[in-house]
């Protein structure tokens, strides 16, 4: 599913620089990515999803060479394959919940917007337990009622691989461990892969496979991303 | 680029407030210059037009524009009064109207002319009758609706003074029509003949017959010859009636009464040059002037000065476009986080541009909307406000 082969990326202005041999995610695998704070966590999804184009190396996912992709053929890579989830939840505080769920089909002319996707939305708010909140402004939500309507649009487009970039961060215990649970139980159901950056190392019990990311990590002038 | 608009309209409408400011000035920066353009054209249409239709001008010495004004518009006022015999030095050439504008009735000019006005303005009764007595009115169509009176009502003259207790008392008028409207000053004050105006400044004026009086103590004197003259305590009639009218006289000759102004219609071209020569005589005691060459100069200096108006909004405009293309840079910096999701999850920069392009063009719609609404309403009620502000001016 992911194959990273001889990865070199580095942040110029912060001396930041990235170095990975080999890495390989298998389809429907739940890896999850730890280390500290600027060890390159983010910047591994975001190589991942061609948010970043690496200097030197590859990444391939689905078979495909993210980095030799054209700007448009890599969002419209990211829009087809790519599910994504942030700490901070990133949903546009003047839509609704259903809005918010359907923002990929408003801002994507890739994608169609139709009867099914707006049924899909339906659905994928009830198993997450939102469909009654679907007319509400996401401002109105919980934490972790905004981290479902995030976990609902990263699936909507049915992607094959979710990067979850610290998606229980900003969660209190038991809501962490039921959106874990959450994002464990609907890439069950899709066949699709997982990788999740965390901090936390009491959410890892569910995962296939842990990365400890220091080891990818050469650190020259400090700091990083 | 629906999707644009869809997402754009939630932004506005989510931030109502901030959005509702950029219309606001946007509409305010393009309304005023428009507005301030259509009712200037408007009070130059109005003026020129009453300007046109009033040849000439006979008044006091003074300022052209005052007399001009005063008698176009009753309001501001006259440069002093002229001899009611000053018409005679026109009358061989021409029709010479009186204008005699002092008092006012609840606050309403009343205008004292002769019937020559009406025929000369080409005004029609709505109601009632014209000036049939002494004492009578005849209200203009928007003077009649203000005061809420019609035919067969009566209407008191203001005091010229509370505190001069020794002036002419109001005059309770009869109201004896009301004026067709002609969306002229005519619409906005009281009619009267010019002997009625007369009486309200106690020129004219009538009382009891001092032999009729019962008391004694009302005589002040009885000369030699047998004539009874009356204290200062017999009071004036108040109104004048059908029973009182033949008590009301003048000392002296009318020709020596005051009038503010002359309208003077000369027969031809020849007779108007001629009439305006009169004036021009160093000795002459009063002026003559064409309200149409008055109200031009007038209008010269007014556009002068909306030259200066339209440089003003011009650079109002500038400064305007620069502190909303201001606001919409900080906007798009609030919304980098926004912008940086929406990045994440498939958004082109193309859509981003067509996002905050939606946004600019639903505000310039709105904003064009208001300043389609305003414009009208200022086309449709722009007569109607010129007129008003002329009238109160």
């Amino acid at each position: 599913m992911i194959q990273l082969n001889d990865l070199q990326f580095a942040y110029p202005q912060s001396g930041f620089q990235l170095e990975i041999s080999a890495l390989d995610i298998a389809a429907g695998e739940k890896v999850a990515v730890v280390g500290p704070s600027g060890s390159g966590k983010t910047t591994l999804l975001n190589l991942i999803s061609g948010i970043c184009v690496p200097d030197r190396g590859s990444v391939h996912v689905h078979g495909q060479q993210v980095g030799a992709m054209s700007d448009a053929a890599r969002r419209s890579f990211r829009v087809q394959t790519i599910g994504s989830i942030f700490q901070q939840f990133e949903l546009v505080e003047y839509l609704t919940v259903r809005e918010n769920i359907l923002l990929p089909y408003w801002i994507n002319r890739s994608l169609v917007l139709d009867h099914a996707v707006r049924e899909r939305a339906a659905e994928l708010a009830a198993s997450t337990g939102i469909e009654d909140k679907l007319h509400r402004r996401v401002t109105r939500l919980s934490q972790g009622e905004q981290q479902r309507v995030a976990i609902c649009r990263a699936l909507l487009t049915r992607p094959n691989l979710i990067l979850a970039d610290e998606p229980t961060g900003n969660l209190d215990p038991r809501n962490k461990k039921r959106i874990l649970q959450l994002l464990f139980d609907q890439c069950l159901e899709g066949e699709i892969t997982l990788v999740t950056v965390t901090h936390d190392v009491n959410i890892l019990e569910g995962f296939d496979r842990t990365i400890d990311f220091e080891q990818f990590r050469i650190e020259e002038n400090g700091g990083g991303p | 680029m629906r999707a644009a608009f869809q997402l754009a309209w939630r932004y506005v409408l989510y931030h109502r407030f901030k959005s509702l400011l950029m219309v606001l000035c946007i509409v305010l920066t393009l309304l005023m210059p428009i507005a301030l353009s259509i009712l200037l054209s408007s009070f130059n249409r109005q003026i020129v037009a009453r300007a046109e239709a009033t040849p000439l001008v006979v008044g006091a010495k003074g300022s052209r524009v005052d007399l001009a004004m005063h008698t176009l518009y009753f309001k501001t006022k006259a440069p002093g009064t002229l001899p009611f015999g000053e018409r005679l030095k026109s009358t061989d050439r021409g029709t010479a109207i009186p204008v005699h504008v002092r008092v006012t009735a609840r606050k309403i000019p009343v205008v004292g002319t002769s019937l020559d006005y009406f025929e000369f303005r080409d005004m029609g009764l709505a109601q009632g009758d014209g000036l049939v007595r002494l004492g009578d009115c005849v209200l203009g169509s928007e003077a009649a609706q203000s005061l809420g009176l019609g035919p067969g009502d009566q209407l008191l003259t203001d005091p010229e003074n509370v505190f001069a207790f020794a002036g002419p008392e109001p005059l309770k008028m009869r109201v004896n029509g009301i004026l067709e409207p002609t969306n002229t000053p005519d619409d906005d004050v009281i009619f009267v003949d010019i002997k009625t105006s007369w009486v309200i400044e106690g020129l004219i004026h009538g009382h009891t017959e001092a032999e009729d009086l019962e008391s004694a103590d009302l005589l002040e004197n009885e000369t030699d010859d047998g004539t009874l003259t009356a204290a200062p305590s017999v009071r004036p009639y108040l109104e004048i009636t059908d029973d009182n009218i033949g008590s009301f006289h003048f000392h002296g000759s009318t020709d020596e009464f005051p009038v503010t102004a002359l309208i003077v219609v000369p027969d031809d071209e020849k007779a108007e040059a001629l009439l305006l020569g009169r004036y021009l005589r160093e000795d002459a005691t009063a002026q003559m002037s064409e309200p149409i060459v008055v109200v031009e100069e007038l209008m010269s200096l007014v556009f002068r000065v909306k030259r200066f108006f339209t440089a003003n909004a011009i650079l109002i405009s500038i400064s305007t476009t620069l502190l909303l293309m201001l606001v919409i840079l900080l906007s798009i910096r609030l919304r980098k986080g926004e912008m940086e999701t929406m990045f994440k999850i498939g958004c082109g920069r193309g859509t981003m541009v067509s996002l905050i392009l939606a946004e600019l063009i639903i505000v310039s719609a709105v904003a064009a909307c208001c300043i389609a609404l305003g414009v009208w309403y200022v086309q449709f009620h722009a007569d109607e406000l010129v007129r008003g502000w002329l009238s109160s001016a």
